[in-house]
């Protein structure tokens, strides 16, 4: 909510003219031993009116000192309030904020009753209010609280984040404080729902290489993490532009799939084929699964023998479940990265994704990684586009992609498609 | 760190603690709140936490000149040489970090039409987050000390001001002079404003987790990125939602640093005033944003002139101060053609109220009809206008407008009841008279740590139970 509209404050100018009578704004007297907070904007104890240059700034100032009605005119002008904007309506009290308060406004205002004082609170009081609120919604809400630490990366402050909220759990399952939760979750239809199985994807059969059309259009699917925003949405806009393409974008961010306890990918991808019934398949991950994997209890270290092992037999999963009833698979590689150790993470799994995509009929790999990369090979966050101007291409962060990074990677994934498929080339 | 976290949470309750029992010991007191505000601006990284020893120390030493310039001598304009230095260092390092690149792929741009190659680099300078609410901040404090407003604060005080956690990311920007004066003795622990300060961060958080970020990711997100997959319906919605987003989003932030500013016992000013309720466009710049507005009023337009050197110079003034305040928000020319619109408009409303004036036709807006419209054609403005702030470029900006007239007929599945509810909800609440708010506020303080405790508790889950999962970044952060 908007606040503080009608809280009574003094304007924020550095001269409101006001006598000052140390009566607090809210009513109350200050004891003298402590300030609070009502001393905004007062006059500095050296400033002398006197001998200040004439200057622009200082006829500004020199204004909220010296009111006099053709200055009040023009202030009426840009951004002080009009007596007119508040004339027209009488049932609706809506005093502006302090900031916009004019000095005629404020003279009007009678002063606050005694009895609409608010109470104020001691330290000591607020504090224990916030204990008692964190340690009440914790309790109500411990079991979220524990999926959500437990989706983050394998380690050691997960471990203790895990551990303290351990009696807090015990704590809300035995008093049945869990209860309002899930009575949201399921008034929301958050409960999960049914899946589909991998029985049913397969019984899906794309059929290809067929003739594309508008009434026979290509259903497209794409997949992936944070980094399928937006080359998900650029592949999907510049497919459909082709008139024989729809496109599906399901990106979920933070994901990926090394956690499967985290969001389950697989799961996800047999109930999208069900749903979607796509005839082919663009998949983009690997931003987020250079981490740590749990195996039967075990945690695997990124980059590790048993990690790789690990890591492949994912993706080969994820290849079998979309290739079922033989779907195009479009496995998209990372593009080059700013930061050098994540840089050499994300070309490990490139090179799984590689490798993984040669051993699965029907999946074809798409290297992403020097479309952007300068003329040295290195990473680069400006890049010339097919007009020959300099366009930033990756966000901030040195991994993700501005709109024109997104474009840049979905046309050389379309190409492909295109190519496949036997579509046209659009450029 | 980010408001709506656990990591603030906790960080939040140990900073409180520490500060309130340091407060007695006022000089520790400000060593320690500055050391808990590196920690927070470092969290990103602590590379940011030098600029932040820099500014405090450049811009005391500029304006320690500037008194001493101004006291020795009763010329007029004393101390402008220095004034202009510490004006050139600010902004140079606001250009520096925020406008470099923009600045030297336009010049490649513009040179490469005439076959000339690129004579910059372009070094990608990584953003300091609120590097640009800083510098203004930092530049109240010279202008005003270069004004005879402000006496230069001890260096201490001055580095809690550059520092001081709340504010830092994303404004409210409060000026030098509203927040030092504050520093001069401790604050009061027995006069905490709990009751208001509790209902302002539940209030921000409920804006931002329940209606910025459903809108944000059910519809905004997917009109503005792929616009030839939504109806015409849709669009109209989408654009729409995103005027309610980037309210409930940037207030939200506005709110919950004030509020966690007031526990700590400290005023900073506020930022919004239900500015979907403002009848013009000049009404809406004194409720949105109006720390920046009164800034751009105060350290900009009336410096260039205001309106006292006649109608055709006022035009120029207000549309220039626009150009700025726009680029102030991002390096991109959708911020300079979104901050045009505004300052065009501005100057247009006030020729028309000048002509009416001078002709004798009544003020507009006598009847509740003409008001409702009124407001109807503020916010379509600022709609509209908004819809430049959003867009990757101004050729997107037009293709998502272009959809309105384009994409008629069905009204497509992005429009949804809760959609439609969350919108009508974000506007609904600017619409909530003063008189309620002021009690909801008198009961609040009213029930004792107790029910505080309570109200926070139901509050807090509901808002973590209804809300997405996982906070996304305000969007005012960028800027």
């Amino acid at each position: 909510m908007d606040d503080g509209r009608g809280d009574e404050r003094k304007g924020r100018r550095p001269h409101d003219g006001r006598p000052d009578d140390g009566r607090q704004a809210d009513g109350s007297r200050s004891d003298g031993r402590y300030d609070s907070g009502k001393d905004v904007g007062r006059r500095p104890a050296g400033a002398r009116p006197g001998d200040e240059p004439a200057s622009s700034f200082r006829d500004a100032a020199r204004r909220f000192e010296e009111p006099s009605p053709s200055l009040d005119d023009e202030w009426d002008e840009w951004l002080e309030p009009d007596a007119g904007a508040q004339r027209g309506e009488p049932g609706r009290s809506h005093p502006p904020g302090p900031e916009t308060q004019t000095r005629a406004a404020e003279r009007r205002r009678p002063p606050a009753p005694p009895g609409r004082r608010r109470r104020r609170a001691t330290a000591g009081g607020a504090l224990a209010a916030m204990l008692l609120g964190f340690f009440v919604a914790g309790l109500l809400d411990a079991k979220a609280l524990e999926t959500r630490i437990s989706g983050e990366p394998l380690g050691a402050s997960r471990s203790v984040a895990l551990a303290l909220l351990k009696p807090m759990t015990l704590l809300s399952g035995a008093l049945q404080l869990d209860r309002p939760a899930q009575a949201i979750d399921t008034a929301l239809g958050r409960s999960g729902g049914a899946h589909h199985t991998l029985a049913q994807a397969e019984q899906q059969k794309p059929l290809w290489p067929r003739p594309v059309t508008y009434a026979h259009p290509l259903r497209m699917y794409v997949a992936g993490d944070s980094m399928a925003q937006v080359f998900g949405s650029s592949l999907v806009n510049l497919a459909e532009k082709t008139n024989v393409i729809v496109g599906k974008l399901d990106y979920h961010v933070s994901t990926g799939l090394s956690r499967p306890d985290f969001f389950d990918w697989p799961q996800r991808l047999i109930d999208m084929i069900v749903e979607q019934k796509p005839d082919a398949a663009v998949m983009l991950f690997g931003a987020n699964d250079a981490q740590a994997i749990s195996v039967d209890g075990k945690v695997l270290k990124v980059g590790s023998a048993g990690w790789r092992q690990a890591y492949v037999q994912r993706v080969s999963q994820a290849m079998d479940i979309l290739t079922k009833g033989g779907r195009r698979v479009y496995w998209v590689g990372n593009p080059i990265m700013r930061d050098p150790l994540y840089r050499s993470r994300i070309s490990m799994m490139d090179h799984i994704y590689q490798d993984a995509a040669r051993k699965h009929p029907g999946v074809t790999y798409i290297p992403t990684w020097s479309l952007f990369t300068d003329k040295k090979g290195s990473y680069a966050d400006y890049l010339r586009d097919a007009n020959g101007d300099l366009v930033l291409m990756r966000a901030s962060d040195g991994i993700h992609l501005t709109r024109a990074g997104g474009d840049r990677m979905a046309q050389a994934v379309l190409d492909v498609i295109e190519k496949d498929w036997k579509i046209p080339q659009t450029q | 760190m980010l408001f709506p976290t656990i990591t603030f949470a906790i960080f939040f309750l140990l900073v409180y603690t520490a500060s309130w029992l340091l407060m007695p010991r006022l000089r520790l007191w400000k060593w320690f709140i500055i050391a808990a505000s590196y920690v927070f601006y470092g969290w990103w990284d602590w590379r940011f936490v030098l600029l932040l020893v820099a500014a405090t120390f450049v811009n005391q030493a500029l304006a320690a000149q500037i008194r001493r310039a101004r006291g020795r001598s009763r010329v007029a304009r004393a101390g402008r040489g220095w004034l202009i230095v510490a004006i050139v260092v600010n902004l140079a390092a606001l250009g520096y970090f925020k406008y470099f690149d923009f600045f030297a792929s336009s010049l490649d741009d513009l040179l490469g039409r005439f076959g000339l190659g690129a004579p910059l680099p372009l070094l990608r300078v990584v953003l300091p987050v609120g590097i640009s609410f800083l510098v203004f901040r930092m530049l109240t404090y010279v202008v005003d000390i270069y004004c005879g407003e402000l006496e230069p604060a001890s260096t201490l005080d001055y580095g809690v001001y550059v520092a001081f956690f709340p504010y830092l990311l994303a404004g409210p920007i409060a000026r030098a002079g509203e927040f030092l004066p504050q520093l001069r003795s401790p604050r009061d622990p027995h006069t905490v404003d709990a009751g208001r300060a509790f209902l302002l961060i539940i209030g921000g958080l409920a804006k931002k987790m329940l209606i910025a970020d459903y809108l944000a990711t059910h519809i905004v997100n997917g009109v503005f990125s792929s616009p030839q997959q939504y109806s015409s319906w849709e669009t109209l919605v989408g654009i729409v939602a995103y005027s309610v987003q980037i309210y409930c989003d940037f207030s939200a932030y506005s709110d919950i640093a004030i509020g966690v500013a007031l526990l700590l016992g400290f005023e900073i000013p506020v930022n919004f005033n239900a500015p979907y309720t403002a009848r013009t466009i000049q009404d809406f710049w004194r409720r949105w944003h109006i720390t920046l507005s009164s800034w751009l009023r105060d350290y900009l337009y009336i410096p260039l002139g205001g309106n006292r050197k006649g109608p055709g110079r006022t035009t120029v003034n207000l549309i220039l101060t626009f150009l700025l305040g726009g680029l102030w928000h991002g390096a991109g020319w959708t911020f300079v053609l979104w901050g045009g619109m505004h300052g065009t408009g501005l100057a247009l409303e006030r020729r028309r109220a000048d002509v009416r004036r001078r002709r004798g036709i009544p003020e507009p807006g006598a009847t509740a009809g003409a008001r409702a419209l009124q407001r109807l054609g503020t916010f379509a403005f600022v709609t509209v206008a908004w819809v430049f702030f959003r867009a990757d470029s101004i050729g997107a900006a037009f293709s998502v407008l272009w959809r309105l007239v384009a994409g008629l007929g069905s009204i497509g599945s992005a429009v949804t009841w809760p959609v439609i509810g969350l919108i009508a909800l974000g506007i609904g609440i600017q619409y909530i008279p003063e008189a309620f708010m002021e009690r909801l506020r008198l009961g609040m303080a009213s029930i004792g740590w107790a029910g505080q405790g309570a109200v926070l508790a139901i509050a807090l889950f509901l808002i973590q139970t209804l809300g997405p999962q996982g906070a996304a970044e305000f969007l005012y952060f960028k800027f």
